[in-house]
């Protein structure tokens, strides 16, 4: 693949992801959409044939409700089942995963039954707020896993392991000291020379200057993001400039190097960027379903008692 | 692999060596990402656990777990749930068992303050208070319940009437599934196909509804009558209170009496003409009649006799020749009377007025029958019992208030052109479902927008002797068992 450090090694706009939502998944739709018409043909002729319509506190009612209160358990097992490789007798990865999907989206329709199209009382509410969100995270992921893998493939042309990246920022940076080092001496701690005879607009003092406020910080971590640097183009120009300066000897290859460092910096930085995007809703999505476990188990229990 | 990470001197694609540019106990320091996925389900384990704790043993929560409120009516019961939830685990039984009848509340504690009979002595079974009555819906009226649970046995009566059972057999019910419209919608009113009214009282609603007024009686001005000034609702606005003679008749149609005979002197002739001024009673309810009428008559010739005994005293002679045309004088060979033969005279003369007299009794009241007639010894005329309706339709509950924006002849158009007794006017269905039309413009037409599932509110027997302690806690006297209502009782 052809990369572009000007451009942070993206190439043009054109790729063909590979979906995580395909024909492979035809059978697991065709599932959900049966299964979801029969609760739909159920709930309609149970409120049309019952006298004060449909109740979740029916006995028909209450087994909507298990229904969706087990598909929710099913999807949440997905997480236990990742922790616990020993099950994987239950089912490969992926089945749980379509699993996942396909029947916590049912779930919705099934619990929205179950409540005979009533918001009921503060907890039932919060109970609604929480399973919304949390089916809507879920989407929001399914979505952004459908996408942003393929993104990171493209746009990322050197992935590192994320966890990796602050270790790489470390070396990348000692990298980019020890080739400043090479151009302008050992480094005594003041950008600006503090030796009389220096002048502080040679070549190595604008090149040290330059380097310890712009690109230094730039190389480290976390990653700047309002940094100018991140701009593709700019450092190209500041080099530029610094190498058209009297040197009296060749710096193009060192400052090309240094270009280099910094555009990988630049890739590490949108990868981390599309790594949260394709990891960061989790934090939503997983907490919102541990609350809405432990407030359906909640509601549950009151509604059986009452 | 990162491009500044291969070795460049040995011009090949791979590094150094691994651990030269991977940390390789990297999965011992997680990134924030990381440590958060793990840190933040926990937090909110724990926390809405805690939550739900809290809120579940802190008093004063209970609010949170219902579905709604509880009716207006129930207010006091929001944050007692025993009070009404009497079976534990109700709704889990119900699970169990498949069984809807299942409820944790139990008819007990519905029975507790409310006297909830059955619906009708012949219906098969009995269902649960609550089957109908569906609490937790916000403050609603509980008794409004929806069709269906009307419908559920009213779509198909034989199969919810036991035949075996006494009771209003010989009432045409038919199966209803709306009131417009459908497969079976609402009958005609029965009184609509069956106009009998048993009233006796002899009453020209043309006459009375003359738009040139009538006379008023004792002067000659005329009054156009109004349906109000007539028939009034009661405290409750719902239905017309009873016509009653004193208050509605009198001023119109008074029970003339006069002191009959010369009175000579002249302050007994002005009580006298005080005491034709006021008309005879009219007996006032049902347990009065004709010897009241009588009695308190006596009573007033007697009360007019002991203050001025001139008119029982030795008559003139010209007086004594002249004896009242036609009529047998008790005290004749006699020149003196006492008080009480002259009341009697005056009283037998002024009933033969009031009961034989065209404007007497016979104006309104029919004759009995002759069989009822008292004997030959005792020629006081007997008549009917009025049998007034006092209520026209009494399967419905009906609201003459919030109804007061109508003219009265929109519904009881015939009301202007009765001239006889036997004139039904009351409305039909059609004059209903004008206003009670199904569109979003009309009134409702929901069952019990006129009907009432338990008897009328008088009939029950509900518990009035609750201390205030018991009543806020819903603990009312023991529950009575549910009785079928007597077909009398409506």
């Amino acid at each position: 693949m052809r990369t572009s450090p000007a451009h942070g090694g993206i190439v043009g706009s054109r790729w063909s992801p590979s979906l995580l939502i395909d024909s492979r998944q035809k059978g697991w739709f065709l599932a959900t959409v049966a299964l979801g018409l029969l609760a739909t043909i159920l709930y309609v002729w149970y409120d049309s044939t019952t006298p004060g319509g449909f109740t979740g506190g029916s006995v028909i009612g209450m087994w909507y409700g298990i229904v969706g209160s087990g598909l929710m358990i099913y999807a949440g097992l997905l997480s236990a089942l990742r922790k616990v490789p020993s099950l994987w007798w239950l089912g490969s990865r992926k089945v749980w995963l379509k699993g996942h999907i396909w029947l916590g989206l049912l779930s919705q329709l099934v619990i929205l039954f179950h409540s005979g199209f009533h918001w009921g009382g503060p907890l039932e509410q919060v109970l609604w707020v929480v399973l919304t969100l949390t089916i809507a995270t879920g989407i929001f992921g399914l979505v952004a896993q459908q996408f942003v893998p393929a993104m990171i493939t493209q746009r990322i042309t050197n992935e590192v392991p994320y966890e990796q990246i602050p270790q790489f920022c470390a070396q990348i940076r000692r990298k980019a000291d020890a080739l400043v080092d090479s151009l302008c001496g050992p480094f005594d701690g003041a950008v600006e020379p503090t030796n009389g005879d220096a002048d502080p607009g040679s070549p190595r003092a604008q090149l040290r200057r330059y380097f310890e406020n712009e690109v230094r910080p730039f190389l480290g971590e976390p990653y700047p993001s309002r940094s100018p640097l991140t701009t593709p183009g700019a450092l190209e120009a500041e080099l530029a400039t610094i190498s058209a300066l009297a040197w009296p000897s060749d710096v193009e290859g060192s400052l090309w190097s240094l270009r280099s460092l910094c555009d990988e910096r630049r890739l590490l930085g949108e990868q981390e960027r599309l790594h949260h995007w394709l990891h960061g809703w989790l934090l939503i999505h997983i907490p919102l379903s541990v609350a809405l476990l432990v407030l359906g188990l909640a509601h549950a229990v009151l509604s059986l008692y009452y | 692999m990162l491009p500044s990470q291969r070795d460049l001197r040995s011009a090949s694609e791979y590094p150094k060596s691994l651990s030269s540019w991977l940390e390789l106990d990297y999965f011992r320091r997680p990134r924030r990402l990381r440590r958060l996925r793990r840190l933040v389900p926990w937090t909110v384990l724990l926390l809405s656990t805690g939550l739900i704790a809290a809120l579940t043993w802190l008093p004063g929560n209970r609010r949170i777990y219902q579905a709604d409120s509880v009716s207006t009516a129930h207010a006091i019961f929001n944050e007692d749930c025993e009070a009404c939830h009497n079976a534990s685990f109700g709704t889990a039984k119900r699970l169990l068992r498949g069984n809807n009848e299942l409820r944790s509340v139990t008819d007990e504690a519905c029975l507790r303050c409310h006297a909830g009979d059955a619906h009708h002595v012949r219906q098969v079974g009995q269902s649960a208070c609550v089957k109908c009555h569906h609490e937790h819906r916000g403050r609603i009226a509980m008794a409004r319940v929806e069709d269906g649970h009307c419908i559920a046995c009213h779509t198909d009566l034989t199969r919810h009437t036991d035949a075996t059972k006494p009771g209003d057999a010989d009432r045409p019910f038919r199966d209803v599934t709306s009131f417009l419209g459908g497969r079976q919608p609402h009958p005609r009113f029965f009184l609509t196909d069956n106009p009998q009214d048993e009233g006796t009282i002899r009453f020209n609603h043309e006459a009375h509804m003359n738009p040139k007024g009538l006379l008023v009686a004792g002067s000659l001005e005329r009054k156009q009558l109004r349906c109000t000034d007539c028939h009034q609702t009661d405290d409750a606005g719902r239905y017309m209170k009873p016509i009653r003679y004193q208050k509605h008749c009198r001023d119109c149609h008074p029970l003339n009496v006069r002191v009959f005979g010369t009175i000579d002197e002249i302050e007994a002739q002005e009580e006298a003409d005080r005491f034709r001024a006021e008309p005879a009673s009219h007996p006032a309810d049902a347990g009065e009649g004709l010897d009241t009428v009588r009695a308190v008559l006596r009573d007033r010739f007697l009360q007019f006799a002991y203050q001025y005994p001139s008119v029982h005293a030795p008559r003139s002679r010209t007086e004594a020749e002249s004896p009242i045309p036609g009529r047998s004088d008790p005290d004749s060979g006699s020149t003196t009377r006492s008080a009480a033969d002259w009341a009697e005279q005056q009283l037998r003369e002024n009933t033969r007025m009031l009961f034989d007299g065209p404007g007497g009794c016979r104006y309104c009241h029919r004759l009995a029958a002759p069989s009822r007639r008292n004997s030959e010894a005792d020629p006081t005329p007997r008549f009917e019992p009025p049998r007034i309706a006092s209520r026209w339709f009494p399967h419905s509950v009906f609201s003459h208030e919030r109804h007061r924006s109508l003219d009265c002849r929109q519904c009881h158009a015939q009301a202007t052109e009765s001239r006889s007794t036997s004139d039904v006017l009351m409305p039909s269905i059609e004059s209903c479902q004008k206003c009670h039309n199904g569109t979003p413009q009309g009134a409702r037409t929901d069952c019990v927008e006129c009907h009432a599932y338990h008897a009328p509110q008088e009939t029950r027997d509900s518990p009035r002797d609750l201390a205030i302690e018991d009543f806020l806690r819903g603990q009312g006297v023991h529950a009575p068992a549910k009785t079928p209502r007597t077909p009398t009782g409506r």
